[in-house]
């Protein structure tokens, strides 16, 4: 059995193969309903219509829009905006605006300025397989970052051109070591691993990979790199920024790349 | 970019209304009904089913229900279409059959030599 989940709009490899069809619509009104009742979004009936209506029912909408919306707006006593919020095409993201907060000093668009997950959906969106107690740890120790990484269209690979080392953390909780080496080996980067959580990027353990390759003669930087030529850009891959044991060290985790 | 999973085996109906990651599905019953259609005849027929739709409309969670085919004991393998890998030949293909890799070894000598020369 084959499923393939693609985008309408897009045109990709699969639009003249001549697949039977499933077109999914938008969620009728008790099933969005039901959706906003199990988020907690308490709307009157006739919001909940307005919006049902203006989004689609489409259902990432319909959950985080009423975030952006006033009193008098999600009480029925002012007409919704028209067109709604990041309704726009490409502008819809997991990750609405009500669960990040912008630093202060930066104005801009969503997603365009350093922003922090805000605590109270941190666990939901990053975390969900750590005990509350450690997500709100990590939530407290946040460094800001640059979300429109998330939503601005990617280029050309890197490491298609370029030569990578990758260091796996065995101990690694939220992204699977052997995902990890997957990725290693799918980027046919020099490889490095420590049994233990890696909280940063060390000099030890970048000797250690380049001494790899260097013993080898197999490593991403052979592969590419042709005679007389410099290597002038370098990349070191680090997933391993957060473990379910805090680091022995007791500093904040962070995320090297 | 387009989401490929393919489900090998055979499957019980278990009437999921939940994700893979375990939150309900709301309003989703007749599609996840034809789903498991597809998924229990396996061993009578194959089948290919183009799930479309706009973003976050809920594909990809329709199709991760299909995890249930897991549960089962079915093989299932998952590729995601990346937009940086586009013009990297078979990089979906090779996502797609990394897992079963290992077993290149038991193919006929051509698809082996194929399976080899674009996964190397």
């Amino acid at each position: 059995v084959v499923l393939i989940a693609s985008r309408e709009g897009v045109e990709g490899f699969f639009d003249d193969a001549g697949l039977p069809e499933l077109r999914l619509g938008g969620l009728d009104d008790a099933a969005a309903e039901s959706l906003l009742e199990a988020h907690g979004r308490r709307l009157t009936p006739a919001v909940r219509e307005q919006l049902r209506e203006q989004t689609g029912g489409n259902p990432p909408a319909l959950v985080e829009l009423p975030v952006l919306l006033g009193t008098d707006e999600l009480g029925g006593r002012s007409l919704l905006p028209t067109p709604l919020p990041l309704t726009g095409p490409g502008q819809l993201h997991p990750w609405a605006p009500g669960h990040l907060r912008e630093l202060p000093h930066f104005s801009g668009p969503p997603f365009a300025s350093p922003s922090l997950i805000v605590p109270a959906y941190f666990r939901g969106d990053f975390a969900q397989d750590l005990n509350p107690k450690l997500a709100a740890t990590l939530s407290a120790q946040q460094r800001p970052t640059d979300f429109s990484i998330f939503v601005t269209p990617s280029g050309p690979v890197a490491w298609h051109s370029l030569p990578s080392w990758y260091a796996v953390s065995g101990a690694d909780r939220m992204i699977d070591p052997a995902l990890q080496r997957a990725m290693a080996q799918r980027i046919g980067a020099t490889t490095g691993e420590e049994p233990r959580p890696l909280p940063r990027v060390t000099r030890s353990l970048t000797l250690k990979i380049r001494r790899k390759e260097a013993q080898t003669g197999k490593g991403s930087g052979s592969r590419t790199r042709t005679e007389g030529q410099t290597i002038d850009r370098q990349w070191i891959i680090v997933i391993s920024a957060y473990s379910a044991s805090p680091p022995a060290s007791g500093r904040p985790l962070s995320t090297v790349a | 970019m387009p989401e490929l999973t393919i489900t090998i085996g055979m499957a019980t109906s278990s009437g999921a209304t939940h994700s893979a990651a375990g939150d309900p599905i709301f309003g989703r019953e007749r599609e996840l009904t034809e789903l498991e259609e597809l998924v229990d005849g396996v061993f009578e027929r194959g089948a290919a089913l183009l799930v479309r739709g706009e973003p976050g409309i809920g594909k990809s969670t329709l199709v991760a229900a299909s995890r249930r085919a897991e549960e089962a004991g079915m093989l299932v393998l998952r590729t995601t279409g990346v937009q940086s890998e586009a013009q990297l030949p078979f990089a979906g293909l090779h996502q797609l059959v990394l897992p079963v890799l290992d077993h290149a070894d038991g193919l006929p000598k051509p698809q082996r030599a194929a399976s080899v020369s674009w996964c190397s």
